[in-house]
């Protein structure tokens, strides 16, 4: 495992690792024991992680031009789709990203009551 | 060139390749979250504005849109025109004349953006330490002519493209 550790090479390098040790931490995850028997069911709570960062950084975004008021909402959405620029991609990331979120929230419960059940009853 | 070295020139030449990749990946992803922030064509349309001054008293000002910016209007006053152009060049921290900001023979209407060059917010009127407009963001003064005396704003307030279309009206844009 040793190996594969990450030793900075730069004198830059060795100052960043020392405060901030993100390339270690990278290092370490690659080569990070995991039981045998995971497959690619288990890659949804990264997917998950990675819906939810997409709709905080779009809903901030949206939310920078969305009016909450009952006269104005509706004319504040049709400016973002029509006239803000990439308004209609952000509100598009944001709208799908939601049902993708509830789809990979479905396949990781379930992922977690098959999968991680029967292990358990094996061992 | 041997084997051994030709396998380690084409992976340097799959990470240059799957760097460059990922970098333009990373930069269409950021763009627009930045571009949505930059004015959109319906604000750019709106190129000029006529502005009705007649109404306008002596001494008073008025706000007005201009591509989503407040435009200050400011009829001034012969006192206040006398004390802006009274002002020591080296007591401003960006130097320009006060006839440099007015349209020559108009000199009683200011017109600027109302924005501080500092971070962006709009100043008060009627505040600060000299006459003129203050930031209540960071504590920026500037004067009767928009110009930046104390605090952090690095720059006078901008003077936008404008003309009179007549004695009553003006064309900011």
């Amino acid at each position: 495992m040793s190996e594969h550790e990450y030793v900075p090479k730069s004198k830059a390098g060795k100052w960043f690792n020392d405060r901030l040790p993100l390339l270690s931490l990278g290092a370490h995850l690659a080569d990070y024991p995991t039981p045998k028997n995971l497959n690619y069911w288990w890659t949804f709570g990264g997917i998950l992680t990675f819906c939810l960062i997409t709709q905080i950084v779009t809903g901030i975004v949206l939310a920078m031009h969305y009016v909450a008021h009952a006269d104005l909402a509706f004319e504040s959405v049709e400016k973002i789709m029509r006239d803000v620029n990439y308004g209609w991609l952000i509100r598009y990331i944001h709208s799908n990203g939601a049902s993708m979120f509830f789809l990979a929230v479905y396949i990781h419960i379930f992922r977690s009551y098959f999968l991680v059940r029967s292990n358990l009853r094996e061992n | 060139m041997s084997k051994q070295e030709d396998k380690k020139n084409r992976r340097h030449f799959l990470f240059t390749a799957s760097y460059t990749v990922g970098a333009v990946g990373i930069g269409a992803t950021i763009w627009p979250l930045i571009h949505q922030m930059n004015p959109d064509e319906s604000v750019k349309a709106l190129a000029t504005t006529e502005v009705d001054i007649s109404q306008v008293e002596l001494g008073k000002s008025i706000t007005v849109l201009w591509r989503g910016k407040p435009i200050f209007i400011k009829r001034r006053t012969p006192g206040e025109i006398q004390e802006a152009v009274s002002v020591a060049l080296k007591d401003l921290p960006d130097p320009q004349k006060d006839e440099e900001r007015v349209k020559e023979g108009k000199n009683e209407w200011l017109v600027m953006v109302g924005v501080c060059t500092h971070l962006g917010c709009v100043p008060l009127k009627d505040k600060g330490d000299f006459n003129g407009w203050f930031c209540p963001c960071h504590g920026s003064h500037y004067d009767i002519s928009g110009r930046v005396r104390k605090g952090p704003a690095p720059k006078n307030m901008e003077i936008p493209k404008y003309e009179f279309v007549d004695n009553n009206t003006i064309k900011i844009g």
